[in-house]
């Protein structure tokens, strides 16, 4: 469930008209290439555990790590990450927004996306992303049509997802690429619409399935995929586009795509995709308000059933209960679980990766991600701490 | 006096020596001695010892300030220490020379007589290390040996430290901190051996206690409170539940040089759900006693067996001389967690005698000194019990004050329920192995309960609107008893009537040990300031609105002497 194609899905779903005002970018008086020299650094906001785009852990670092790295060398940079739980893609909104970081990978160069995201601009491709049909071993055809029946995994709020049930396929939902995987292990599935990044990486790296990644996919499903950053910054954004252009004649971007075994989409007619002109027509958008969706898809990532919350509890006694205090009730000394400024997924990241300066260990190691989202649902319905000394 | 003098000396060299003040009084370190240790009761200059002396008393000989003087005491300086981390700790003072450890952060080398800085040594522990304890970065403090002052770090590591230049000597990684065995006791150091026991029984650990040698950090006795297969006491395990058994003995041991034994009290069994390890659970919630070149236990006591309600035995032993039942008795002193202040022979470990110093609801003890508990205050798997004390105790482990010319000893304490019950858990390396549930529905309370020992009996209780869960007591031969509350006042108590007599308002919550000594020819009392530690983490409503509402943490030395 955790891949930055949601955020596209986002954007279909929740089509608000807003009056399309074009702002100029205010002129800097100092350059952000400037600043960031100054500074020695750029900062990448890149999620701590999501293979093939980044790991914190840098064994291996990740495709959108690695090209960050070799551009920041290029712009005589080092590099800063700030880690965060990128599984939803409207986070790399905000991160740019809030300034936690000065580029996110990943984001598509589309108009639609960029409508939406008004204040963040995206460089040009480092590489085509989209959705790529993917196979099981014992899949018989190539041709999706072939499946319209049988069913198609898709990744569940995914543009796939709404455009397959529009076309009238039979879908199979499943929360994420890895549960799609599992599913064609179980022969439960043979063929899926799913993210193409994380298709081919597991096609590259999960040998023993003899999975397979298609690399023609219908035109709709194809993004070019840039480095997403402040549309005030257009001088960081043209010195990225000109060191783009020469990691990709040097051949070094291709070698670090076939390192992440990332599959070079094409459309099915041909014709090479559209950069930031191509909107993605929806129906669903209007179907559904954007608040149900939202919900709809919290739930996904964050189940809040009975079971899952009891879980939560006990995990959080194992783990927080210690610093937090019971039920979330802090003394004084460390913070109030139950006022902290963020939401599920900010919550999220905090719990895995720490904040160690200030003595908050980082969970990663001990905690599955499945039991830290048990963790933050469970802190994010207790009860306000104006009633903790409210007569019983 | 001869100590005294020598700080005169001194300190003269130091004021004439201007810019180089530190450093003279620094190389002027006096070596701390076995026998300067044994006879630490009788010198009433320094406080050389966590618990002042051997027998662990706190009590000061000095009477300078008095009664009838005390409401003069003023604050001869304060020093910012630099941190928002609890302070648990009682400083130790010798020839002059204050040694403060400031959570696990450094260790400060003060001259008292001014407030300026000798040394400081930075300890450097693992961002992680906070992971696998309870309660913050707490420690109770250094002890002095020789020419060294040694520390025991979270992340398990005993440090020696040149007492002179603040310069580390050598140090000795003592246990894996990652499987929760961690430090935060000031060691108990005996004829050139250095003791520690770990802490770590809320998560999962095999209590030790370990005797190095103070030269090299070499181990030469270890002692484990809880049975192995094979050894005695094995079988009150169930379900092969000794494994992470718990039964930490985190907290400084007294001794007795006359017997040669040390006296631990043993904390809590793991998990804190009893359905998982059926039995008595040997040697938790125990006071034992070791012998200090051997580490073989001569005798044991378990106040708790199969303990359901976190009531740890880790409290403090005091070795009194006093007459119990009209005769005279070199006794062992120990207020639990249970609410009852417990006598046994010091020799034999007999339990002479009992009394209640905290409220309690939970049941009686019999005539041997055995928990008779009502079914219903019993917690279970399922079943919500609602008690007191909670599990922070009557006492919590905040040290006790004894002064043997009136055999009264002034115990801090704690007055909070809870409402607990057990479940299911299972052991996770690097979290709390806890299976249990619970909710202090109504703000703590607490005070100061005086027990006149011969007597069996309680003398008085002040009685405060806050725990005094984690504040030290000192009594002195001024009639005086002075402590701190959360709130960060600073008290004198009357002795015989528990009257307040004095205080100051601190900058911060006080959850560390008062102490007093002589320099200069003056009294002086000390203490860190800090909020922090157990109780604002884990007591969530049981912290009184006041208290959250207008206490900010952050650790401040202040030294009073009077004018």
């Amino acid at each position: 469930m955790r891949n930055l194609f949601n955020i596209v899905s986002a954007i279909a779903v929740s089509l608000i008209a807003l009056a399309a005002e074009s702002h100029a970018a205010a002129p800097n008086a100092v350059s952000t290439l400037e600043k960031l020299r100054a500074y020695g650094k750029i900062t990448l906001c890149a999620d701590r555990d999501l293979l093939p785009h980044s790991s914190s852990k840098m064994d291996p670092p990740g495709f959108d790590v690695e090209v960050a790295q070799e551009v920041a060398k290029r712009l005589e940079l080092g590099i800063d990450y700030k880690w965060v739980a990128a599984f939803k893609g409207y986070r790399a909104i905000r991160n740019l927004y809030s300034n936690d970081c000065d580029i996110f990978m990943g984001l598509p160069n589309d108009e639609e996306f960029l409508e939406e995201a008004r204040r963040l601009d995206v460089t040009d491709a480092y590489y085509t992303g989209g959705f790529a049909v993917l196979l099981s071993k014992d899949a018989p055809s190539f041709d999706l049509e072939d499946y319209k029946t049988k069913g198609v995994a898709v990744d569940i709020m995914t543009v796939p997802d709404f455009r397959l049930h529009e076309r009238g396929f039979e879908r199979k939902l499943y929360y994420g690429v890895e549960k799609v995987i599992e599913a064609m292990k179980a022969g439960e599935v043979q063929a899926g619409l799913v993210p193409a990044l994380e298709a081919g990486w597991a096609a590259h790296t999960k040998t023993d399935l003899g999975l397979r990644v298609l690399d023609r996919t219908e035109k709709q499903y194809i993004y070019p995929m840039g480095f997403g950053l402040r549309k005030s910054e257009q001088d960081l954004k043209a010195a990225i586009n000109d060191v783009l252009r020469n990691l990709e004649e040097s051949g070094r971007l291709s070698e670090l795509r076939r390192k992440y075994g990332v599959v070079e989409l094409l459309p099915e007619d041909g014709t090479p995709p559209k950069v930031a002109n191509q909107p993605v027509e929806t129906k669903v958008a209007e179907a559904k308000p954007d608040t149900d969706s939202e919900k709809t898809a919290l739930e996904a990532d964050f189940p809040s059933d009975a079971k899952s919350l009891d879980e939560g509890r006990k995990l959080y006694k194992q783990a927080c209960y210690k610093c937090h205090g019971p039920k979330g009730v802090s003394g004084g000394t460390r913070p109030d679980v139950r006022k902290f400024k963020g939401d599920h997924y900010d919550m999220f990241a905090v719990v895995q990766a720490g904040r160690l300066d200030y003595g908050m260990p980082a969970f990663a190691e001990y905690l599955t991600e499945d039991e830290i989202k048990q963790i933050v649902v469970y802190i994010k319905q207790l009860p306000p701490p104006e009633d903790d000394y409210k007569k019983h | 006096m001869k100590s005294r003098w020598a700080l005169l000396a001194s300190a003269g060299t130091a004021a004439l020596a201007a810019g180089f003040a530190g450093q003279v009084l620094a190389a002027d370190w006096t070596p701390v001695t076995d026998e300067r240790l044994l006879s630490a009761e009788k010198n009433a200059d320094d406080w050389l010892i966590y618990g002042r002396s051997y027998s662990a008393l706190r009590h000061s000989p000095l009477d300078q300030i008095n009664k009838s003087n005390v409401k003069n005491l003023k604050v001869k300086f304060q020093q910012a220490l630099g941190t928002i981390e609890g302070q648990e700790v009682t400083p130790v003072v010798n020839n002059g020379i204050m040694i403060v450890a400031v959570s696990h952060e450094r260790i400060d080398a003060i001259d008292v007589t001014t407030g300026k800085r000798l040394w400081r040594h930075d300890i450097k522990i693992p961002n992680d290390a906070t992971q696998f304890t309870c309660c913050g970065k707490v420690t109770r403090g250094a002890s002095l040996y020789g020419d060294k002052v040694y520390f025991a770090t979270l992340d398990s590591r005993l440090l020696a430290i040149d007492a002179k230049d603040g310069k580390l000597a050598w140090e000795k990684t003592l246990a894996d901190y990652k499987a929760g065995y961690t430090l935060t006791m000031a060691p108990t150091i005996v004829k050139g051996k250095v003791m520690v026991g770990f802490s770590g029984g809320e998560f999962g650990i095999v209590g030790q206690i370990l005797a190095l040698d103070s030269e090299t950090g070499n181990e030469v006795w270890k002692h484990r409170t809880i049975p192995q297969p094979g050894e005695p006491g094995y079988d009150t395990w169930g379900k092969d539940s000794a494994k992470y058994g718990g039964g930490a003995a985190w907290l400084t041991a007294s001794y007795d040089p006359e017997t040669n034994l040390t006296f631990w009290g043993t904390g809590n069994p793991a998990p804190w759900n009893s359905d998982m390890r059926p039995g008595d659970n040997l040697y938790s919630n125990s006071i034992i006693a070791l012998d200090a070149d051997t580490g073989k236990q001569k005798w044991y006591f378990q106040h708790v067996p199969n303990d359901a309600w976190d009531w740890d035995s880790m409290n403090e032993a005091l070795l009194i001389n006093a007459k119990i039942g009209g005769k005279d008795t070199k006794a062992v002193i120990q207020a639990h967690k249970n609410g009852f202040l417990y006598t046994f022979d010091r020799a034999s470990g007999k339990c002479l005698q009992t009394v209640a110093f905290a409220p309690y609801d939970w049941g009686n003890l019999d005539e041997n000194c055995n928990m008779v508990v009502k079914p219903d205050k019993r917690p279970g798997v399922g079943k919500k019990a609602y008690f007191c004390p909670s599990y922070f105790g009557g006492k919590g482990w905040a040290h006790m004050a004894y002064n043997p010319d009136n055999s009264t000893v002034f115990i801090p304490m704690t007055d909070m329920c809870v409402t607990l019950h057990h479940e299911e858990t299972t052991y996770k390396k690097g979290t709390m192995y806890l299976g249990a549930g619970g909710e202090i529905k109504e703000p703590g309370k607490g005070g100061v309960t005086a027990v006149d020992v011969s007597a069996n009996k309680v003398k008085w209780t002040w009685k405060h609107n806050s725990p005094l869960q984690s504040s030290s007591a000192v009594s002195t031969a001024g009639g005086l008893v002075f402590i701190g509350t959360f709130e960060g006042e600073m008290l004198a108590l009357d002795q015989d009537t528990g009257e307040k007599l004095w205080s100051h308002m601190n900058p911060s919550g006080i959850n560390a040990g008062t102490i007093s000594f002589s320099a200069g020819g003056k009294q002086h009392i000390a203490v860190v300031s800090g909020y922090g530690g157990a109780f604002p983490l884990w007591a969530g409503t049981g912290v009184p609105p006041h208290i959250k509402d207008n206490v900010n943490p952050g650790a401040t030395l202040t030294v009073y002497a009077l004018d």
